[in-house]
């Protein structure tokens, strides 16, 4: 087994279960989700000499992940990837509060929220998916975290 | 104050996870094929060679055989061409009597008193060429039929 490929079953090892819930956000289960995570993780073995090693291999799969679960909705192919997908919570009835905040959110900062808070993603990782900088990802997460926490305590502050 | 939020965000997060971890490795990557199964296509694929290279050849070499072949002598050549022009003829004549004798179309020769044993007796013994026709077919009807009275 070469390198990469060695590294692909690593990070399928560590990140599983973060990627198939942050991913579950956008294909709107978990069993979707983890055929698109499956799907994603072979595509990346048959596809890894692509892989030029210049990001981080998470952000590598997690595009083809994104790519995955956008295929199987159909989405329109003019929007970028992480422009297509309107992500949410699977189960909002469990906090209603932090749903209705998301939900203020546009889809691309609910999605970085999802990356960060569902998927473990690092800054750099983040950064790499969208093909933005780190700096972009820290200013857009500043946002949402001004956002949300204006949105939770308003909530707060009314009950 | 970001802090505070995010350890909120972080906390609320968690108590959403679902922790339930169906991964299954063997799932995205497909089993090694073995070496078992190309080497026998390949056994099958030679063995199939082997068996129909010569089948595939040999209508060609027969086709070779006949038409690399000496042409036919020349009056042998003749008789045979001559044989496609005559009608009516008795197959029980001798093949001098078939060539020499003329009859119109829709014509039969008659083949007289000769028996036809014998006079196919006659007609094979006559077949060379080089050879004089046989005096008479009651000669040859005779050694053909000596049984009979």
């Amino acid at each position: 087994v070469d390198a990469r490929a060695q590294a692909i079953e690593e990070l399928y090892a560590e990140r599983y279960v973060p990627f198939r819930n942050a991913l579950a956000t956008v294909t709107g289960s978990r069993e979707s989700a983890r055929d698109c995570i499956q799907e994603a993780f072979a595509r990346a073995l048959a596809e890894r000499q692509r892989y030029r090693g210049d990001a981080p291999l998470a952000a590598w799969v997690w595009k083809i992940a994104l790519r995955v679960a956008l295929e199987s909705r159909k989405r329109p192919h003019a929007l970028p990837l992480e422009d297509s997908a309107d992500p949410g919570l699977l189960e909002p009835e469990r906090d209603p509060e932090l749903a209705a905040a998301l939900r203020r959110l546009s889809p691309r900062r609910r999605l970085i929220v999802f990356l960060r808070y569902f998927g473990d993603f690092s800054y750099a990782e983040i950064a790499a998916a969208c093909d933005v900088s780190e700096g972009t990802i820290a200013a857009t997460l500043a946002r949402a975290h001004g956002e949300l926490r204006a949105a939770l305590t308003a909530k707060g502050a009314a009950r | 104050v970001i802090d505070a939020i995010d350890v909120e965000l972080r906390e609320r997060f968690a108590a959403l996870v679902d922790d339930a971890d169906d991964s299954d490795w063997f799932e995205v990557r497909p089993p090694q094929r073995s070496l078992r199964t190309p080497l026998v296509i390949a056994a099958a694929l030679a063995l199939t060679v082997a068996v129909a290279a010569p089948a595939v050849g040999l209508p060609h070499r027969i086709v070779r055989l006949f038409s690399d072949a000496k042409p036919a002598p020349s009056p042998v050549a003749k008789a045979f061409a001559g044989f496609d022009q005559l009608t009516g003829t008795d197959p029980a004549a001798t093949p001098r009597e078939v060539l020499t004798t003329r009859t119109g179309p829709g014509e039969t020769r008659r083949s007289g008193s000769r028996r036809p044993r014998a006079a196919l007796s006659a007609a094979r013994s006559s077949f060379d060429f080089g050879t004089a026709p046989p005096k008479g077919p009651a000669r040859n009807a005779s050694s053909a039929c000596s049984a009979s009275p």
